[in-house]
């Protein structure tokens, strides 16, 4: 009879331990449900979901990897979650709370409930809030300046960029980007050495022209511009260059400073990009629901689908290196989301776990 | 035992007949793994025969019976994605589950726009004019994947306020907390080559699609707001490749507020960002005998839920807007083999369907059923929840046999009139050998809550007694053709406003190189109203291109021309000026009058016309 009773204690044992757990958490904006969803990708799950605010969209990582950035595109803001505790630390504003609407008139509930105090949008724009749900500048690209101390960030309406002192969490130096003839929307902001690159667009849908633009980090003097591909989606800072994704005419540009773009084809609808080491570069192509392998020195390419079995993920929009260098977090943003684990040794889809449909980015955090 | 089993057998008689006649259905369980299925013409509501049933990923297809229906036995657990086909028709897809009880699958079929002929070597807007605006497509040469040149292109509208029921899949961002997306405007694109194949963009090249914002949206969603759109994908059954619109004049027409986006893929598109604010609405289904285990309950397509044995389910809405809820309810028939098993009868089914439409509750029964904050927990904590105190209820009955057409005339400031009839759809969907459909039970109601039942003047004839149709008030009718207690079909219309002229009067004279005719309608401002005014300058006497002008549009002003070309201020002299209103649906390039009162069996037109007194003018050089 003891013997029984030990064997089930063992079982019991067995069934309740803790579950394996990975070294990292894989953080994912949830556009459509205004929360970052912190995935554990050894169990496979999400653990942990974020209310940050209104459409998060782009991620960036502090360098010390405690902090994430998260631009809240719907709530003219930025969320700071704190990686050790994976709680929202602040929010900042990327532009000032209007005192009147674009026709002049005054938003009384504004002055009504002080909302120039407040450090997102969100606090009053929520679900169940005031209306409208999405409101501001629409921000979008967002970057570190080269000491760490400010964030840069681009926005979608009068073709703003905005820095943001980290320490007071105030905007510190703002202005609206002259156009590049119809170009007239910061679609992102990077950071390059010492420089600044911002991608000019038209108001979407246009096939015209779009522009990349080089600014001095201190003096957003311009320092040189170039055209590039139709609706240019994402900015990948490299070494002495940048990296942009131009989602409608299905090609990434390098550019340099003072030298012509050299252009790269890819599958339909390029938008993230993720360096993966060796000049290789995986671009996340939404349109194809596929990535493309691109090695920069040679040019050549593969393209790989996105699929596993006769499962299909479409829609990659950004990833993430998994610490080893070896996995490629993306995130596959149809209605039905999934944040896919690409195995970049075997070039295949290792295992694909359910996160919110119409997610964005993606960012990789040490497990404290 | 051998008394048992007679008895059984009995009971399985009897619940056959029963279902077939009554559709009060059997107490057998439904065949596992079933999916049984209704199609109709969204604008008609006439069932649609020989309609081809696909199971996508699979070879499995079937047709439609001279019911509209069609059942597939024997499928694998889980959703199963179902396109629908049909000639003339825009195509349908459908998700049903395939589980341990039959499921239906109701799906609507719009018909085709007109067709337009495409050179795709040629840069080129092709639109599909309706009374929300013109839906356009605008090719950049070369861009699809074809080497022929003798291309049809079909655009077919979809106003989701009126026909969402139509719209393939699930409008939902899933998730661990599902996120409804909201529609805002539709349309399905085909493009047909010279051997009727659908040809598509070549990868990697896009269009540019134009999509009306419907008339009762257009108050919220305003000129440069972005919109997220979707393209639907048959073969994931999914709505995909979200990108932003924005809300922008069409480059038709100049003045319609219209969603313009980049399109990747031609299938059904369109806008609908995600739903922020959410609530939980408890339902209770209910048949002949009581509350209904197991009937599906539809709010917008994806939002889905199985009622439990209470006969309840709770499903997530927006918060706010007004929502129609479509509920079924399937049997499949059995009987009883040597052994005492019960078996399903292969082909025999009933299809219970019963219809609330949020707007038609004012001053209804049901009206003050409750609404939580939501969403609604998840299905695994619905199955053991507590009664809901307060559900909303739905009734279901079988769909009538047949078509009914009505015909229901809004007078300002006089009464509403209805004249309904039943007859057999032929293959246009159009009534043959109608009669007066008598004992219809018919409700109006307007958006302040007053309601009336209509009393049958005369064999199909209905009338509204002591109840004033105000201009500018919103109505709608709910009936109940077969009056077996669930509503058959509805609509809704404003009444057109007092509609006046501002800057004539009878006997004025003017300029007729700068006149501008203007007028007023005093329900112009109030939100979802579009009313269609028709002008006309005929010169006494005259009967030539330069002695006549015309309008016909939603504008409150007219500059009179000419009909020569160009066009040239009228010549001088007198004048008889007509103003006409009109509310309610039209649409196609003459401006017809169409359907705007739907249901299953049900179609019909609810509308309002008043004509201003003719006044004469005089017209100066």
């Amino acid at each position: 009879m003891q013997r029984v009773f030990f064997l089930g204690l063992l079982l019991l044992m067995a069934c309740s331990s803790v579950l394996p757990s990975s070294s990292h958490y894989v953080l994912v904006s949830q556009a459509g449900s205004s929360t970052v969803a912190v995935i554990d990708p050894v169990q496979g799950r999400t653990v942990k979901r974020i209310t940050v605010g209104g459409l998060p969209h782009r991620m960036v990582v502090g360098p010390d990897r405690n902090k994430v950035y998260v631009v809240l595109v719907g709530s003219q803001a930025v969320a700071e979650v704190d990686a050790r505790t994976l709680e929202v630390s602040r929010t900042f504003l990327t532009a000032p709370v209007p005192e009147r609407r674009d026709d002049g008139t005054p938003i009384q509930a504004h002055f009504d409930q002080d909302a120039f105090s407040r450090t997102s949008c969100f606090d009053c724009h929520n679900p169940g809030g005031a209306k409208p749900f999405i409101v501001g500048l629409r921000p979008v690209g967002i970057a570190f300046s080269s000491d760490f101390g400010k964030l840069y960030i681009s926005h979608i309406r009068q073709g703003r960029l905005s820095e943001i002192d980290l320490a007071s969490g105030q905007v510190v130096r703002a202005q609206n980007l002259p156009p590049s003839g119809s170009a007239n929307e910061a679609a992102d902001v990077a950071r390059v050495k010492a420089k600044l690159v911002v991608a000019m667009r038209p108001r979407q849908p246009s096939t015209e022209a779009s522009a990349v633009r080089w600014l001095d980090e201190q003096t957003w003097q311009t320092l040189a511009e170039a055209p590039t591909g139709s609706d240019p989606a994402f900015v990948l800072p490299l070494e002495e260059s940048a990296l942009v994704s131009n989602f409608e005419s299905n090609t990434l540009s390098l550019h340099a400073p003072g030298a012509n773009p050299k252009s790269f084809i890819v599958t339909p609808g390029p938008l993230g990009m993720l360096a993966i080491g060796n000049g290789k570069i995986l671009s996340l192509n939404y349109y194809s629901n596929a990535v493309s392998w691109l090695d920069m020195d040679t040019g050549q390419r593969q393209d790989y689908r996105l699929e596993q079995g006769d499962k299909r993920f479409v829609n990659p929009t950004h990833a993430a290196l998994s610490p080893d260098g070896r996995r490629a977090y993306i995130v596959s943003s149809g209605t039905e989301g999934h944040l896919v684990v690409f195995d970049l040794e075997h070039k295949h889809v290792a295992q694909a776990i359910p996160i919110d449909g119409l997610s964005f980015d993606v960012v990789v955090v040490r497990r404290k | 035992m051998r008394n048992k089993l007679w008895m059984v057998a009995l009971m399985g008689l009897f619940g056959a007949c029963n279902g077939g006649d009554s559709g009060g259905g059997n107490v057998a369980p439904s065949a596992p793994n079933t999916v049984a299925g209704l199609v109709t013409d969204i604008g008609s509501g006439a069932r649609l025969s020989g309609v081809t049933v696909r199971v996508v990923g699979s070879s499995r297809t079937t047709t439609t019976d001279a019911r509209g229906e069609f059942e597939l036995r024997g499928l694998s657990a889980g959703l199963v994605k179902l396109d629908f086909e049909k000639a003339g028709y825009a195509p349908g897809h459908g998700i049903a589950e395939s589980a341990s009880s039959a499921q239906t699958v109701l799906v609507a079929l719009k018909k085709d726009g007109t067709e337009q002929s495409y050179n795709p070597t040629q840069a080129r807007t092709l639109f599909q004019r309706t009374e929300a605006g013109p839906y356009a497509v605008i090719f950049q040469p070369n861009s699809l994947d074809t080497t022929d040149t003798n291309l049809r292109v079909v655009v077919t509208p979809l106003d989701p306020t009126k026909e969402d029921s139509a719209l393939p899949g699930d409008l939902v961002a899933g998730g661990a907390s599902s996120t409804p997306l909201a529609p805002v405007t539709f349309a399905e694109f085909s493009i047909l080559d010279s051997q009727n194949r659908r040809i598509n963009l070549k990868p990697g090249s896009s269009a540019i699609v134009e999509l009306p914002i419907p008339p009762e949206l257009r108050s919220q969603y305003k000129i440069g707001d972005k919109i997220h759109c979707y393209a639907y994908n048959p073969q994931t059954g999914r709505w995909e490749d979200f990108v932003e619109g924005t809300v922008e004049r069409s480059s038709v027409d100049g003045t319609t507020p219209v969603l313009r986006a980049s399109i990747r893929h031609f299938s059904w598109y369109g806008g609908a960002p995600a739903v922020q604010e959410q609530e939980c609405v408890d339902i209770e289904v209910r048949g002949r005998d009581g509350p209904l285990d197991g009937a599906v309950v539809t709010a917008r397509p994806g939002l889905r839920a199985v009622t439990n044995r209470l006969g309840q389910a709770s499903i997530t809405v927006q918060k706010g807007g007004p929502v129609n809820f479509v509920a079924t309810k399937t049997y499949t028939d059995t009987f009883v083999d040597s052994r005492g098993n019960l078996i399903p009868k292969p082909g025999a089914k009933v299809i219970d369907i019963g219809k609330v439409y949020e707007d038609d509750l004012i001053g209804l029964d049901g009206r003050n059923y409750s609404r939580r904050p939501g969403p609604c927990p998840p299905e695994s904590s619905q199955s053991v929840r507590a009664a809901a105190t307060n559900p909303l209820p739905i009734r279901v009955a079988p769909a009538p046999e047949g078509l009914f057409q009505a015909l229901a005339l809004l007078q300002p400031g006089g009464l509403a009139f209805v004249q309904l009839e039943k007859g057999i759809p032929n293959a246009d969907g159009d009534l043959e050998n109608a009669e007066p459909a008598s004992g219809a039970q018919i409700t109006i109601s307007d958006n302040t809550g007053r309601t009336a039942t209509l009393t049958e003047l005369a064999p199909g004839t209905y009338i509204a007694n002591s109840f004033d149709i105000v201009p500018g008030r919103r109505y709608t009718l709910s009936i109940d053709a077969d009056g077996n207690g669930s509503i058959d079909g509805s609509g809704s219309a404003f009444a057109v406003g007092n509609v006046s002229w501002s800057n004539l009067v009878n006997g004025g004279s003017y300029s007729a190189a700068s006149l501008t005719a203007t007028w007023n309608d005093s329900a112009a401002t109030q939100p979802g109203y579009s009313a269609l005014y028709q002008v006309t300058f005929q010169h006494q006497g005259g009967s030539g291109l330069s002695d006549f002008a015309f309008y016909v549009g939603s504008e409150l002003s007219f500059a009179p021309r000419t009909q020569t070309d160009p066009p040239s201020p009228l010549a001088p002299g007198t004048y008889t000026v007509t103003l006409n209103a009109f509310s309610g649906a039209f649409g196609g390039g003459n401006l017809d009058i169409t359907d705007n009162i739907t249901g299953v069996g049900m179609q019909g037109q609810i509308f309002s016309i008043q004509p201003v007194n003719p006044i004469t003018i005089t017209l100066n050089p």
